[in-house]
């Protein structure tokens, strides 16, 4: 355990109770922190709205924390329950038509650096590993999908859907990364 | 909103959480669900209190049955604690059980060698058989709900064995009181029976764990 993470603990503690300076500057760094989590494990549209659901859930169930314990393994099992809950809304999720000069910025990094959703991505069959990979994290909508796999839109969709739904298993079955 | 403006507003007015709280709120759901269970032991038409309590309170297959039960009732509450909060270990924790089971399964062995008389249908089936893990399945009915409303205000990420734990404790906590109406001696019974009650409610736990337990 680093001293960073010690000092989470702590500040933890003193948040819970009562200490809103602390707690203050833990959400702070934990922000840092989920930020790169999610920067590896969602695309990059989705990564901000996961960092602020997981700093509610974090803020909501801040009485589990059992003090006697180490608040990383903590603060990894709640980061990854949300990650496993995007992984699965994402499916349900239409995705929004972004304005075209929001992605133009830093896109090309930002994609190749969920690294381990792409990593994850291997274990699927490969046409719904491409269809999630089309639609999901490079934005495109689901005809441009079709017209660049040839699979139809519906089996766009359904790929999409099914690809999500094995992702989230896998993870929940993996022992915690990180 | 900006993320900011998040930790901001979550850093204003915090409020103190109560130390132990989990295992408080547990303890509470559990106290409350096994009052209904009592409440139903009493009153259901085909249950009631056995009317010879005051005799087979000294007995030992009286005792043998409630150890067995409450024991693993208490040892599913230790896990089901860790499994309400974020990062439980990987704890084996249906090692847990085989203090328990080995030592009826012992004491179960010992009284077949010592009583060769033979009657082994009896031993293990009782007369009761059939209801036996019916009545521990209803009456573990209300404890379950009332974990699961304790859970709703924890955070268990691992569902499935969270839900399984809340079964168990709900089980054994209902096959506790069942012992209250029942009126079997035998530990081969106990061992078949009260096990098979409590393996069914921990399994149905299982199944609906990631539809409950979800926050």
């Amino acid at each position: 355990m680093t001293a960073a993470e010690e000092e989470w603990g702590r500040l933890m503690v003193a948040a819970q109770q009562g200490n809103a300076g602390a707690y203050r500057r833990l959400l702070d760094e934990l922000r840092k922190w989920l930020c790169r989590f999610y920067a590896r494990r969602l695309p990059p549209a989705m990564v901000e709205d996961a960092v602020q659901d997981t700093l509610i859930a974090i803020h909501e169930k801040r009485h589990t924390y059992d003090s006697e314990r180490p608040f990383k393994p903590w603060l990894a099992a709640v980061a990854r329950y949300k990650w496993i809950d995007r992984l699965r809304s994402m499916g349900r999720a239409t995705m929004e038509e972004l304005p075209d000069d929001i992605a133009i910025e830093d896109h090309e990094s930002s994609v190749t650096s969920s690294v381990i959703l792409t990593q994850l991505m291997t274990k699927l069959k490969p046409a719904q590993a491409e269809a999630i990979r089309l639609v999901k994290i490079e934005g495109f909508s689901v005809e441009e999908a079709s017209a660049r796999t040839g699979q139809s839109g519906s089996l766009i969709k359904v790929n999409i859907h099914r690809g999500l739904a094995r992702l989230a298993t896998i993870v929940q079955k993996q022992p915690d990364v990180e | 909103m900006n993320t900011e403006v998040l930790i901001v507003e979550l850093s204003r007015n915090l409020q103190p959480v109560p130390l132990h709280g989990p295992r408080a709120l547990l303890r509470r759901g559990l106290i409350r669900g096994a009052a209904v269970a009592m409440v139903l032991v009493l009153f259901w038409p085909s249950l009631a209190v056995r009317s010879d309590l005051s005799v087979a309170a000294v007995t030992m297959g009286f005792w043998m049955k409630l150890l067995y039960t409450a024991s693993i009732a208490s040892l599913g509450f230790f896990a089901l604690e860790r499994l309400s909060r974020p990062g439980a270990r990987d704890l084996h924790w249906t090692r847990l059980l085989w203090p328990p089971i080995a030592l009826l399964a012992l004491v179960t062995s010992i009284q077949l060698a010592i009583a060769p008389d033979g009657n082994t249908a009896s031993f293990w089936m009782g007369s009761s058989w059939f209801q036996c893990p019916l009545y521990v399945m209803l009456l573990s009915v209300p404890v379950f709900v009332g974990l699961v409303r304790a859970m709703a205000h924890l955070a268990p990420t691992r569902l499935e064995a969270a839900g399984a734990a809340a079964g168990l404790v709900a089980g054994a906590t209902g096959a506790s009181i069942y012992a209250l109406h029942c009126a079997e001696t035998s530990p081969g019974f106990v061992l078949l029976w009260y096990s098979l009650g409590l393996a069914a409610a921990t399994l149905v736990g299982a199944a609906v764990g990631p539809r409950l337990l979800r926050w």
